[in-house]
């Protein structure tokens, strides 16, 4: 039949439409790994989305590097990958995407300072227009460490509007000058069907890696500083207030409190063990002593209160000079304001203010 | 939204043309009646299949897994009106149809644009590449307006639009094994991947009507009994216009498959 051919011509013609297209060149412009003179370096680099911080020695000579960078898939870099460049001040690169509609300009920095002992957290960034990142400065004024928090993860969320609406934020007022506000907050409806409920407000010395942070959330905190001190206490200022109902995931117990958590963790680098995460912190081999404070500590105060954590150290411990000096030795510091925060157990709008944080060490 | 409204009322006089241009033209033609009655009532049951799908498929769909069109049911009352005194080789057709249009689909995405918005005003938009399972269930009542035309006393062919109404929906489902890029292409980054998923649910956001194109044919097996296959072609998107999280159109294009009673 006529009629029917020219019926059967018509689906012919709707399934040929409906056929894959060729794949479009890709859109990403990342720099997926840095890679410098081993010889130099205290830390594998730091890569952020739109920053690398690089951790060398203190005899490294900055006006001569030259880090090779490998990218996302077709993408290109300018200076080219293997450039020598002057490094005394960070340097920044533009990565094009090989469809070439997307380009990142990173801020490659090369640091020689050791971070310091004293935390008033007076230096604040908004990141991506979103939320506060805490940093640290040497006498030159460069950033020198990052604090890391989980803002990035609950930024995904989309739940807040401003960076006050974040778990980690800056407090206008603190003890002196500005401080650090920890808020545990319900991540809303997408957090929930993320499987994370709630989230702590957390502050760390190290790295936040939020690619994994869904896969495994314990994982995804890259815990220590290379530093050139040896620690023996923490000390600094708090104020607490536990919020009203308690959760564990979604479950309500109404016999449990929430509480804080401070603990600082020294430990030894090789090439097994880069960072601690949040299964191996307190229990690894390379942990050499650990400073975090106790139960009775942990109260609710409306008045900056002072803390004072020493470190404990494992028996026989003997410091290794030379260690020291290559940075092998790291520490962390960890701030949240749910104890539980990294099993999603804690009440929401629990809060920890901290200011005038000090690494007591010799 | 506009084009499509154009395209609808282009379709119309298109149809108009045929129509009565044809009706003057058949009646001076031979005069076997084909039809003893002018209104003929009819009955019809049958299956949809088919899937909601954009139009071409865009780039970002680089694959699909799965396709999986369900069954889906439909029952339609109808009346023909027939023109004419002698032949009766022209109607027009109307009726009323319930009918299911669900399908399930996985596909692989990459750097797919997308926004979602939770129900408390969550607002994350970003770039998705990887796996994407979708499931839609929607059933609606129907009225097509059609005219036919009856070739001889087997087959008759039916050309016009129809008209649905949404009574109930699902249409939901969950991306895995991937990830996002917060805000676009060279946003941060967060992975997804064993049994971590993402779930959604853009029922609320479906639209209460639809309309489109519809197309068919019918066999009469003997004076009560026929067979038919119909192709019903959506022309508006089933989203409200506000909705961005899909930035194609979907539209539902499905074949109706069944068999009729004549009364």
């Amino acid at each position: 039949m006529k009629y029917t051919f020219y019926f059967f011509t018509v689906i012919y013609c709707l399934f040929c439409v409906s056929c894959i297209k060729d794949e479009l060149p890709n859109a990403e412009a990342d720099i997926i790994s840095c890679t410098v003179d081993s010889d130099i370096l205290k830390k594998d680099p730091v890569i952020q989305n739109e920053r690398v911080q690089i951790f060398v020695k203190a005899f490294a000579d900055l006006t001569s590097q030259a880090p090779v960078f490998s990218l996302s898939p077709g993408a290109t870099i300018s200076p080219k990958s293997g450039t020598n460049l002057d490094f005394t001040n960070p340097q920044f690169y533009t990565v094009t995407s090989e469809d070439g509609h997307s380009q990142k300009i990173y801020e490659v920095q090369y640091i020689t300072t050791a971070i310091g002992s004293k935390y008033s957290f007076e230096h604040v960034r908004i990141e991506n227009n979103k939320f506060d990142v805490f940093y640290e400065i040497n006498q030159e004024n460069q950033n020198i460490m990052d604090w890391a928090s989980g803002n990035s993860g609950f930024s995904l969320t989309g739940t807040a509007a401003n960076p006050d609406d974040y778990p980690t934020a800056r407090l206008a007022a603190g003890k002196e000058g500005q401080g650090v506000k920890l808020i545990t907050r319900s991540t809303g409806n997408l957090g929930a069907t993320m499987g994370k409920p709630m989230a702590a407000g957390n502050l760390f010395m190290g790295e936040f890696d939020l690619a994994n942070s869904i896969i495994n959330p314990l994982k995804s905190l890259r815990l220590g500083m290379p530093v050139e001190i040896v620690p023996y206490a923490v000390k600094g200022f708090f104020k607490y207030k536990a919020g009203n109902v308690y959760k564990e995931g979604n479950i309500e117990n109404p016999n449990k409190k929430d509480s804080w958590d401070c603990y600082a963790i020294f430990f030894e680098t090789d090439s097994n063990l880069k960072y601690l995460d949040g299964t191996n912190k307190f229990t690894h081999e390379n942990v050499i002593a650990i400073a975090r404070i106790s139960l009775e500590a942990r109260i609710e105060t409306e008045e900056w209160t002072s803390f004072h954590i020493p470190f404990v150290f494992k028996d026989n411990w003997k410091l290794d000079e030379q260690k020291l000096r290559d940075g092998k030795y790291s520490i962390t510091l960890v701030f949240t304001s749910s104890i539980d925060g990294d099993t999603f157990a804690g009440s929401e709008g629990s809060t920890l203010l901290i200011d005038e944080v000090e690494i007591i060490h010799e | 939204m506009n084009k499509i409204n154009k395209m609808v009322k282009l379709n119309f006089l298109v149809f108009l043309v045929l129509f009565f241009g044809n009706c003057i033209t058949s009646n001076a033609q031979e005069d076997r009646k084909i039809h003893q009655d002018s209104i003929v009532f009819q009955i019809r049951t049958g299956i949809n299949i088919g899937g909601f799908t954009p139009m071409p498929l865009p780039a970002e769909i680089r694959q699909i897994n799965k396709f999986d069109p369900k069954l889906n049911f439909s029952v339609e009352g109808s009346a023909t009106y027939w023109f004419g005194k002698e032949k009766k080789s022209w109607g027009i057709k109307t009726g009323i149809r319930l009918e299911n249009k669900a399908m399930e689909t996985d596909s692989r995405v990459k750097n797919y644009s997308m926004e979602i918005i939770g129900e408390n005003g969550e607002n994350v938009a970003g770039n998705w590449t990887g796996g994407v399972n979708t499931q839609v269930d929607n059933s609606y009542i129907t009225i097509p307006i059609l005219a036919t035309y009856a070739l001889n006393d087997k087959w008759e062919f039916s050309l016009g639009t129809f008209y649905s109404l949404l009574i109930e929906k699902d249409f939901s489902g969950y991306v895995y094994d991937g990830y996002l890029r917060e805000g676009g292409p060279t946003g941060n980054k967060v992975v997804f991947s064993g049994d971590k998923t993402a779930t959604y649910d853009f029922s609320s956001e479906l639209k209460k009507f639809a309309y489109g194109i519809e197309v068919g044919s019918s066999w009469n097996a003997s004076r009560h009994l026929n067979v038919f296959s119909n192709l019903t072609w959506g022309l508006n998107d089933i989203f409200k216009s506000d909705f961005e999280t899909i930035t194609f159109g979907l539209r539902p294009i499905y074949l109706n498959i069944g068999f009729g009673y004549v009364f």
